[in-house]
């Protein structure tokens, strides 16, 4: 760009800027920054300047005024940063999603409110003319037809062997394969699934308008008359004004009452967490290409002008900010490619006590509490156990809603018309049911079931829809199954009874999808596919150590393969010795027939990773996993397992540059020697990596225990507190540390490229001496274009991990200990240990994507690898993957590990002859000691044809790392990455 | 005791039950014109070159103190000067030159078999003498034998079928669960043409075998086209084997990908069929042993 040029940009720039004043003055558009009617009035103070200092321009809003001028000013919100004057005349108007990107790339940056920022890009956004496009209704829109989706779901051949006979704990099926139902003899769950996939997921405001509303009225700091709000209090009374004037919905067919929104799939907003970053997008969120959401923009305006603005500076971001002065473990955060914090989202992440819930009901919990107040004489935990007694009250008044929703619907039908009155029946049952449960404790399977699902619903009222799962289903279900059985006199009454398990865990399921999460534009870009990560556990062992694989266990499979849904996220215990051989063939086989579900784990291990941490044996073996794959004990663990992940790749970028990272251009890490110089031997330069590491990892556990401060104040969280042990005996909220476990866990990506890394350094620099850093550094910075060839040769060469050749191992034993020591050597603001896994969701590719050409000859920009799993290409033989991984030291990896394998059966291989074979690998793995196995049963070239044909692959889902997704809503270099990772033949 | 081995190939999936690890033996009394392993007919060591991988820097012309290796000869080396001395291989940096066989010794090569024990268990596989011919390292094979089945390993051998039958009872047969025996040639002289042996023992051989009950025998049929895969053959093998009361065989189709593998050690032969085996061919095939069971292929 010619200088000239640069100046009529800045000069546009100016223009702009002032145009926004004109424009806003219109009567339609001056209610976005002045509303006389609701006194709303946007006043805040931008200043945009180049980093040199060299350019200062600011704008101002004042009254519903707009002024801009050259210069610097006082005390902005945020200042937005622009490399340099040409960066800014070639990005200032470029669009929300493309100023995105100059973010990542770190060529635009900023400092202050970062509300401001997404309220600005909204301002822009409207100044520019975006419009909402394609709003048809209050009701969800259909995207696809489901005659579409029914048709493409017939590519999916089910594969089903039979097993007469009984095996584990398994007291009625007689074929606890199930293999003799299909889909189809379920019609009423066959449409609804059909339905759920043809359905665009709405916005929806229900609760942020609620909770803003509530609050406006009764304040959030202080009450009307000054006084200090206690933080508990605030959140139960706003939580309860949430329940009770919630509406209540029991959707056309459905079996199970309540909705987490008012849509019927929708997507709820919470403001005080990750809200506001939807701002610039109300416009235009319904027509983007990644997972689109249908808004309505009367909401729109709702969320735009009443909602947000009160949460600008109310958000755990922002209060985090404030509170503790713009901290440089923020200003990393806010670079992306270091390490991503949870708890700017969500909490959340955490298996609650639904065990007790519908064993005993929560009016116990709630006179329990009330007896609690009276007993003690401290002002805080009278106050906590009055903030318990309250939500419940909340939750409650929703379920009896529900109840007289149900029976007003039922009167509203025609008794004379035969559908109508079986559906009269079934709503007076569903009427019956909630007047009962969750107050009560729960009698049979339906109401169990309601019970959960009307606890699940109303802790969403609280808490973000962020992996808070549900646990071991089967476990809680069982008793009830068996008391209905019972009762049944003869084996058709049985058969009737298990068909209607089926269909009511169909029917839970079916609702446990009724919900989506708020995915700004960055989170499909960098990330993205993730649901909420509802999860669902299955198998293993009881507390005492007995087989815990039951009826329910394979009920629960049957219904989930039938489904084939992403959420529930589904996983599976097998404690190898105690659980049966052919519980681990029927596991193997769901994933044959989902393609990647359920994720299997080593019980085993697993358990004993857990006791290694001080978890009591019996609560141990009560594990079950939490959003992707954490271990947390039902109901007695509050461990934000997912409170970050950190980017293992980053440090070494860092040694290799002397602690600046090349994409910021900014010196961020100790200075630990010039590559060239300053490593002798292969232990300096690891040295110089791990002092990078510690840092990075110091700063992210100062972040997230400021955030979890944050948390305190502005997110408690009452009502999930009710559900646990600890809080009530305590007389704290979970956020307080209330629980009986309070762990942090940490996920740490893409291992494999760094010891892959480390293994190329060492062998070409170090052993060999074939190589210098000098060279190395060049063809890095060069991306391996020119003249490379050679050295990528010699690069391809070294074995690396997963070859299982020798010293490839030993080098990530050693780095697991490492990471594990950094991390267990703080506790988190809860009084918790960090316990830290590797499964990387799909940051590997986010990460991928702002990490340059890496000396283990990945280039720049590509994905990084999933998981604890080897790179593509570093072995032809699964064996030896197998064996690497399996050999790594599983109590270094408490918060579990991903090892996910693309596996493809031989075309010419019977059904039984693949089994055969994926049940041996596993069983394998498990006896090296291998923590987890996914599946992708998949080949390349079908996954390449859903690229080609979305309509006919709407099923599919993929396993990404850690967690499902849907492939076709995907980003595309998500999609690339899957196709590239090795394809195992079984053959 | 040390003998080459041309390859261990973990993680098979195929030539026996299970997840198996297969050792190829280097050398064999037949010389098959159509030979499927060309690399393992020698029984000394070799050096391969293949030419997609040769980066032409010609450090290997100048490491070759015999002068045996030129860039005019598209195979690289002249194999009549080569004294195998290696000075080649070591400074090719792309491993486009290669030694073609590694000597093992029992003790190492029974270690790495056993690293994958789990998997042989587990998937109820474990491993199979292939080759090359190994009963023609039959001392080696006995020993090697002896120490797995003493780990209780499941073994299968690959064979030829010519080999001295009262050595083979002795030193092989006890310790064996599984036999592929391959069933090439009906007509005595056209196996000596193609086989350069006839195969009057190898038949001998088979009879004898089938008598034996401890040990499960497949007569293994490599389709060559235009050799063993003519209808006359074919016929003749079947009704062969009809006459001695097989249900059971196994079929080895055509894999053409041998022909640039003889060329990276020079061992072209006047072979030179390149085509897979067609749909039609096969089920022409099929129908020759329509009273048999096999896998589909």
């Amino acid at each position: 760009m010619l200088e000239l040029e640069i100046d009529e940009n800045i000069e546009k720039f100016k223009e702009t800027l002032n145009l926004l004043g004109i424009v806003f003055t219109r009567k339609r558009l001056r209610k976005e920054i002045y509303n006389e009617k609701t006194g709303y009035i946007f006043n805040a103070k931008y200043q945009f300047s180049t980093r040199d200092g060299e350019f200062n321009l600011n704008l101002i809003f004042e009254n519903g005024n707009i002024t801009v001028a050259e210069g610097k000013i006082d005390n902005p919100n945020i200042t937005i940063f622009y490399k340099d004057k040409k960066t800014l005349a070639k990005t200032w108007d470029k669009s929300a999603d493309e100023t995105l990107e100059y973010l990542l790339t770190n060529e635009m940056s900023f400092e202050g409110n970062m509300t401001y920022l997404t309220k600005f890009s909204n301002i822009t956004s409207i100044a520019t003319g975006a419009k909402i496009k394609g709003y048809k209704g209050p009701e969800n829109q259909l995207i696809y037809p489901i005659e579409e989706i029914a048709r493409g779901e017939e590519k999916r051949k089910l594969k089903n062997e039979t097993l007469n006979r009984k095996i584990d704990n398994v007291q009625y099926l007689e074929d606890p394969y199930l293999a003799k139902y299909l889909i189809n003899d379920f019609p009423r769950i066959k449409y609804l699934k059909n339905r759920r996939r043809a359905l665009k997921p709405a916005i929806c405001v229900e609760r942020a308008k609620l909770l803003t509303e509530y609050h406006k009225e009764n304040g959030f700091e202080v009450d009307a008359s000054g006084n200090l709000i206690v933080p508990e209090l605030r959140q139960a009374r706003a939580i309860n004004h949430i329940m009770v004037n919630k509406k209540p919905i029991i959707h056309d067919k459905h079996l199970v009452a309540g909705s987490t929104t008012s849509k019927e799939v929708g997507v709820p907003i919470y403001p005080e967490l990750i809200g506001t970053a939807v701002w610039p997008e109300l416009k235009t969120i319904g027509n983007r290409e990644l997972n689109p959401n249908d808004i309505d923009p009367k909401d729109a305006d709702i969320l735009s002008q009443e909602v947000f603005p009160y949460w600008m500076e109310r958000n755990i971001r922002e209060y985090c900010r404030a509170k503790f002065k713009n901290p440089v473990s923020l200003y990393l955060e806010e670079r992306w490619v270091f390490y991503f914090m949870m708890k700017n989202n969500a909490i959340s992440h955490t298996v609650p006590g639904f065990p007790m819930v519908i064993n005993e009901g929560l009016e116990s919990v709630k006179n329990k509490a009330a007896e609690m107040e009276k007993k003690t004489d401290s002002i805080e935990k009278k106050d906590f156990y009055k903030a318990i007694q309250i939500v419940i009250d909340g939750a409650l008044t929703y379920s009896n809603h529900l109840s007289e929703e149900a029976q007003r619907i039922a009167d509203s039908l025609d008794p004379n018309d035969p559908e109508q009155s079986i559906r009269i029946k079934e709503l007076k049952e569903i009427s019956r049911i909630c007047a009962k449960v969750p107050a009560k404790p729960a009698e049979t399977l339906h109401e169990a079931i309601q019970s959960i699902w009307t606890s699940f619903v109303c802790l969403h009222c609280e808490n973000a829809n962020s992996a808070l799962s549900i646990g071991r289903l089967d476990q809680m279900l069982q008793p009830f199954f068996l008391s209905d059985i019972k009762k049944a006199k003869n084996n058709e009454e049985r058969e009737k009874i298990i068909k209607k398990s089926i269909e009511l865990v169909g029917s839970l399921f079916l609702r446990i999808n009724d919900h989506d999460p708020l995915v700004p534009s960055i989170g499909n870009k960098l990330f993205g596919g993730s649901s909420s990560d509802d999860t669902v556990t299955v198998g293993g062992v009881d507390r005492d150590g007995n087989n815990a694989v039951c009826d329910m266990s394979f009920i629960i499979l049957k219904t989930n393969e039938m489904l084939c849904f992403q959420d529930p996220n589904m996983n599976a215990r097998y404690y190898p010795g105690i659980n049966s051989k052919e519980y681990l063939r029927r596991l193997c086989e769901v994933n044959i027939n989902m393609v990647a579900s359920p994720s299997i784990h080593n019980d085993k291990v697993m358990i004993e990773a857990l006791v290694n941490e001080g978890f009591s044996i019996e609560d141990a073996r009560d594990w079950a996993a939490t959003g992707c794959v954490e271990p947390t004990i039902v109901g007695k663990h509050y461990g934000h397992t997912n409170c970050m992940l950190l980017n293992l790749v980053a440090p070494l970028e860092m040694a290799l540059n002397n602690g600046l990272h090349p994409l910021i251009g900014e010196k961020v890490g100790p200075e630990t020697g010039d590559v060239r110089t300053a490593f002798p031997t292969f232990q300096d330069f690891y040295n110089a990596y791990k002092t990078q590491l510690k840092y990075l990892a110091e700063k992210s556990i100062e972040i997230n225990n400021y955030l979890g401060r944050a948390h305190q104040y502005i997110h408690p969280t009452p009502l999930l507190s009710s559900f646990y042990d600890g809080p009530l005996e305590k007389g704290k909220d979970l956020i307080q540390g209330g629980a009986i476990y309070n762990t942090s866990g940490v996920a740490l990506v893409s291992l494999t490229d760094v010891v892959d890394s480390l293994l190329v350094i060492k062998d070409l620099i170090y052993d060999k001496k074939e190589l210098d850093f000098s060279t190395l550094i060049n063809a890095l910075e060069d991306n391996f274009e020119n003249g490379s060839a050679e050295l990528l040769k010699k690069i391809e060469r070294v074995p690396k991990f997963g070859s299982d050749e020798p010293g490839t191992i030993d080098i990530a034993d050693d780095l697991l200990n490492y990471c594990y020591d950094v991390y267990e050597s703080t506790d988190n603001y809860r009084g918790g240990k960090y316990l830290v896994g590797y499964w990387s969701i799909s940051y590997h590719v986010g990460y991928g994507m702002l990490t340059g050409a890496l000396p283990s000859g990945r280039k720049k920009g590509k994905a990084l690898t999933p998981g604890l799993t080897p790179a593509p290409g570093r072995s032809d033989l699964l064996l030896q993957n197998i064996h690497t991984i399996g050999s790594l030291n599983y109590l270094k990896m408490p918060n579990n590990a991903s090892y996910c394998v693309k596996l493809v059966p031989h075309a010419g291989d019977s059904h039984e002859k693949t089994l055969d074979l994926f049940t041996s690998y596993v069983q394998s793995f498990f006896d090296f000691n291998g923590m987890q196995w996914q599946f992708n049963v998949i080949s390349s070239d079908t996954l390449r044809d859903a690229m080609e044909n979305p309509d006919d692959y709407r099923w599919l889902i993929v396993r990404i790392s850690g967690y499902n997704a849907y492939f076709t809503q995907i980003n595309r270099n998500m999609q690339l990455e899957l196709i590239e990772r090795t394809e195992f033949q079984s053959k | 005791m040390k003998t080459y081995i041309v390859d261990v190939k973990r993680n098979a999936l195929d030539d026996g039950p299970g997840i198996r690890t297969l050792i190829f033996f280097k050398g064999c009394p037949l010389s098959c014109v159509w030979c499927q392993n060309p690399e393992t007919k020698s029984p000394f060591q070799e050096i391969s070159f293949d030419k997609e991988d040769c980066s032409e820097c010609e450090k290997c012309v100048a490491a070759c103190d015999l002068g045996a290796i030129s860039f005019l000869n598209k195979y690289r080396i002249n194999r009549s000067i080569c004294n195998l001395c290696g000075k080649c291989v070591e400074v090719c940096p792309n491993e486009a030159l290669k030694f073609v066989g590694t000597e093992y010794n029992i003790d190492d090569l029974v270690n790495l078999i056993l690293k994958d024990k789990v998997f042989y268990d587990n998937s109820g596989g474990g491993v199979t003498l292939s080759g090359g011919e190994p009963t023609f390292h039959i001392d080696y094979a006995h020993e090697l034998l002896k120490e797995l089945k003493k780990e209780n390993i499941h073994m299968c051998l690959e064979t030829c079928g010519y080999y001295n039958s009262e050595k083979f009872k002795d030193l092989m047969l006890p310790y064996l669960d599984l036999i592929y025996f391959d069933m090439k040639i009906y007509d005595s002289n056209l196996h000596l043409k193609y086989c350069n042996k006839s195969n009057v023992t190898i038949f001998k051989n088979f009879e004898d075998l089938i008598k034996n009950e401890n040990v499960e025998i497949l007569p293994r049929i490599p389709l060559i086209p235009n050799i063993t895969s003519t209808e006359g053959n074919l016929k003749n093998l079947a009704n062969y084997l009809i006459s001695l009361n097989i249900k059971k065989i196994e079929m080895l189709p055509y894999n053409p990908l041998w022909l640039s593998k003889a060329e990276t050690i020079g061992k072209k032969t006047d072979y030179s069929y390149s085509e897979w085996l067609n749909k039609e061919e096969k089920d022409k095939i099929k129908s020759i042993f329509s009273e048999f069971d096999f896998n589909d292929f």
